[in-house]
């Protein structure tokens, strides 16, 4: 009968060993620009996606919420850079995924800089400061002088400007900006998937023995006090 | 069933860490220096409990083992669940330190319902088959019970008692009926094995082999 009882809870606890983890506790969430749109990954460990959870997403300077939604099955959601980020504003997505899991995830003004830059009108200066915003690559034509674009001093401006073919070179300069951002997205997409993924690891068998070792740490502080006040 | 930061207001937060506050003292109060190693066993098999997730149906959830803990602890539960808890907040990062009293509170309590229950019932029938009977409840007990407080801390929040209360029960029965299996297993051997060890009193378990 004791054989029995054990060989049944051991058999319990491997199955539920072997199992893989769904309700969990720890809600993991990961955001990254793709393009002009920001992706969110929701999840209770890998392969775990925390579906249907409500997303609020808030600016960071203002503290007012600007989208909401939910996630779909996949814990994915995703919604267009908004346009508060041109006025240098960063992000804060709260999402509640129900049952006391909740979570956030900030994005700096500075990491949707690219987005927002997409859009015309866009103030780097707002972001970065009037001395430190990025040199934004500025394609001239052949004739033009110091192309450098690291070189590009702001003095060198004018004689671009003065260019008969400004407009058309600006245009082109966007052109291929968006060209390569869009191919950026695509390759750095399943990057950004991978590291939400490393984001949401479980705890490693390290903490775990880490943590047995505490309480036996904790046991043996009492019991010493605990037997010294006894002799 | 840890509640993250963030979920909760703060007078909540306040009320769950002077009820955790007050258990654990009472608990340790509680403690006699035989039950300390044992307190730091079952600590550790809480700690790691949550690391196990039980799959069965439609839903899975982890393991508490408040039920266990509280039949074989009784009130010396109290402040094996918070070190076990807060462990798991540090190290972990489930739940989280602002809601460590919140979730001490809401799984030590159940922990102690579920000794009440168990001893109130084996009282009624102290027998071998009354111990397991009993003690299944009391496993089965602990996760429902701390699924309705948790349930009710929620209640204050935009999600409300009833959606909570659902989700979570649902969530939880598996584990309900496993915890009650593993706790009448765990029970029955100790009974067996150790019966001193268990805080019942002293008459019920005066015919040792009865109990085997």
């Amino acid at each position: 009968m004791n054989r029995l009882c054990f060989s049944v809870c051991a058999a319990l606890l491997t199955a539920a060993l072997a199992a893989s983890p769904a309700f969990a506790h720890r809600l993991n969430i990961f955001a990254w620009l793709e393009n002009d749109t920001i992706m969110v990954d929701c999840n209770f460990g890998a392969g775990h996606p925390a579906k249907n959870a409500d997303v609020t997403v808030y600016d960071d300077t203002t503290k007012k919420a600007i989208v909401t939604g939910k996630t779909g099955d996949n814990g994915y959601y995703s919604f267009r850079v908004p346009e508060v980020v041109r006025q240098g504003h960063g992000l804060l997505i709260d999402v509640n995924a129900g049952q006391g899991h909740r979570g956030d995830w900030t994005m700096d003004a500075s990491e949707l800089y690219a987005a927002a830059s997409l859009t015309a009108g866009f103030d780097a200066a707002a972001i970065y400061g009037a001395n430190n915003a990025p040199s934004r690559v500025t394609l001239r034509p052949a004739s033009g002088t110091n192309d450098h674009p690291d070189d590009h001093a702001p003095e060198a401006t004018p004689a671009t400007v003065a260019m008969p073919d400004t407009q058309n070179a600006v245009d082109h300069a966007d052109y291929v900006r968006k060209v390569v951002r869009e191919e950026l997205a695509s390759k750095l997409g399943p990057i950004h998937r991978e590291l939400a993924r490393q984001n949401s690891s479980e705890p490693s068998f390290g903490e775990i023995v880490g943590g047995i070792g505490w309480i036996v740490g904790i046991v043996g502080i009492i019991l010493f006090f605990v037997s010294r006040r006894k002799s | 069933m840890h509640i993250s930061e963030g979920v909760l207001s703060a007078p909540i937060l306040t009320t769950g860490a002077i009820v955790a506050l007050a258990g654990v003292a009472y608990g340790l109060k509680k403690i006699d220096k035989e039950q300390i190693i044992l307190c730091g066993m079952l600590a550790a098999a809480f700690f790691v409990a949550s690391l196990i997730h039980v799959p069965v149906g439609f839903a899975s959830a982890h393991l508490l083992f408040c039920g266990l803990l509280g039949v074989i602890l009784g009130w010396g539960a109290f402040p094996a669940i918070f070190v076990a808890l807060a462990l798991q907040a540090i190290l972990f990062q489930y739940g989280g330190l602002t809601t460590l009293g919140v979730n001490t509170a809401c799984m030590g309590s159940a922990a102690v319902c579920s000794w009440y229950a168990f001893r109130g019932l084996y009282k009624l029938v102290p027998s071998a088959a009354g111990l397991r009977i009993a003690a299944f409840l009391g496993g089965f007990l602990g996760v429902l019970i701390s699924a309705v407080f948790t349930a009710l801390v929620l209640a204050f929040t935009d999600e409300g008692f009833l959606a909570a209360a659902a989700v979570l029960l649902t969530a939880h029965l598996p584990v309900m009926v496993a915890e009650g299996v593993i706790t009448m297993f765990a029970t029955g051997f100790i009974a067996r094995v150790k019966p001193e060890m268990l805080a019942l009193p002293r008459s019920s378990y005066h015919a040792r082999g009865s109990l085997a």
